[in-house]
């Protein structure tokens, strides 16, 4: 007896990578929506069970991994590779992400800091690539997170980052002005 | 780097009692905008009424301290502090009643106006990424299984066209490692009569001669002899045939041989205006 979900399941299991949706409905034959659901469902399954594994949506595709509550156990099987990234680094891969693309000047402009040195060690990880050059003089590269990004944070798509905190343009442009004016626009 | 403590503040909000402040640590910090928001943070100051005197004594304070330290202070720390120092000297000024215009209330732009956008902007992002560092960890607890190295043949095939560069450079250095033709100790240089042109045309007659049967791509690159220079020249030579059409490549299983066929003129594809499958020919 053979289900979609039977077949989504070796699917997935085969491939350590994610695999999109598009690479399940080609290799099943099935419709998109079908497949959809079966993804739903197994992952129902892994949930409700107390097995390791887990199915969760990365980078775009549909993955197996093991539960985060047995990370202990796999830990100790497995040595770590990378390192974790520097307080930085993760300065200037949030500042890309939610403002992709942009060029080093635009993260310097925000950190008020130089970020050369930060960006290269995060191409190397590729973490972010360049994906061209602005058309302004200087000609800067821009850069982008890729899909090893989204696989590095666990997040299944660009629009699953969090919203920004509530946009200070706007707000703290009319704060600034309301404490002025109680201050008297002279606070020494 | 920041001392734990330090960091996980958040911006302090107005009327709230000061705790007793935490001494100064000497940590790095990541440019003076991160230094501003920890001493606004340390100092429970109200960021949309930034006193910034105090804070540019604090400022100052830090980077003396620093400086007694022998430590080299970055440029871009001595420009905020001139720039701190500019806004506190503005904002001694007395304001001159109707000139500039004035805007609806009366005041002129506040000086502080530009650097408090800053600060917020950039503590925006600082306070993103500490959700990034969070799902990052988060991310270190779930394991992911590796393609078992026990059975190669079931690898997944690459699709067409998405080799990269690295994985071509990968390939060469197997099949150089498997003929012993690594680097080696240049001990006398010898002038070698090796052009990719000549290479081609020895390749384009074999690969003529063998006709339907084609001719095995391994096979050629390790029989090329002259050593290291003789395999370059057979992969450039292959590049240079693939790529004016003289010549297709097929594979016939995944990972299974590579053959090499002659294709007579009139078939030939036109790889400069059009890049199409077409390698079946």
């Amino acid at each position: 007896m053979r289900s979609l979900l039977g077949m989504v399941e070796s699917l997935l299991f085969v491939s350590g990578d994610p695999l999109t949706v598009k690479d399940l409905v080609k290799a099943t034959e099935w419709d998109e929506g079908a497949v959809l659901s079966a993804l739903r469902e197994l992952q129902q399954r892994y949930e409700s069970s107390d097995g390791g594994v887990q199915c969760i949506e990365v980078a775009n595709g549909w993955q197996l991994t093991t539960k985060p509550e047995y990370a202990h156990i796999v830990g100790k099987l497995l040595a770590p590779n990378a390192n974790r990234l520097s307080k930085a680094a993760l300065e200037v891969v949030t500042i890309i992400a939610y403002r992709q693309p942009c060029t080093s000047a635009d993260i310097e402009a925000i950190r008020g800091v130089s970020s050369d040195g930060v960006l290269k060690t995060l191409v190397e990880r590729e973490l972010v690539s360049d994906v061209g050059r602005r058309q302004t003089p200087g000609r800067p590269i821009l850069y982008v997170t890729t899909d090893t990004f989204l696989h590095y944070f666990g997040l299944a798509s660009i629009d699953a980052l969090p919203q920004l905190p509530d946009d200070p343009d706007a707000e703290a442009a009319a704060a600034t002005e309301t404490a002025v004016v109680k201050a008297g626009g002279l606070d020494l | 780097m920041h001392t734990a403590e330090v960091v996980q503040g958040v911006l302090p909000t107005m009327g709230r009692p000061s705790l007793t402040l935490p001494s100064i640590t000497l940590a790095s910090f990541e440019g003076p905008l991160d230094l501003l928001l920890h001493l606004v943070r340390d100092g429970r100051m109200d960021i949309f009424n930034l006193p910034i005197s105090d804070l540019c004594d604090k400022y100052l304070t830090v980077l003396h301290s620093y400086d007694e330290l022998n430590l080299h202070v970055a440029g871009e720390f001595l420009v905020m502090a001139a720039t701190l120092i500019e806004i506190k000297s503005r904002m001694l000024l007395p304001k001159v009643p109707s000139d500039p215009p004035s805007d609806d209330d009366g005041n002129g732009p506040d000086p502080r106006m530009e650097l408090v956008q800053r600060l917020l902007e950039y503590s925006k992002y600082q306070e993103m990424s500490e959700w990034m560092q969070t799902v990052e960890g988060e991310r270190r607890n779930v394991f992911v299984r590796a393609q078992s190295p026990l059975a190669p043949e079931f690898r997944i095939p690459p699709q067409f066209g998405e080799l990269s560069a690295d994985q071509l450079v990968a390939a060469m250095q197997r099949i150089l490692d498997a003929m012993g033709a690594g680097e080696r100790q240049v001990t006398s240089v010898r002038r070698h009569r090796l052009t990719v042109r000549l290479t081609m045309r020895i390749l384009l007659t074999r690969i003529t001669e063998a006709g339907e049967k084609g001719v095995d791509l391994l096979e050629m690159i390790t029989e090329a002899g002259n050593g290291l220079l003789g395999v370059i020249m057979v992969f450039l030579s292959l590049l240079e045939l693939l790529r004016s059409g003289s010549i297709a490549v097929a594979q016939d299983d995944f990972c299974g041989d590579i053959r090499a066929f002659f294709i007579p003129e009139p078939l030939r594809i036109d790889w400069t205006i059009e890049t199409d499958e077409g390698t079946d020919a």
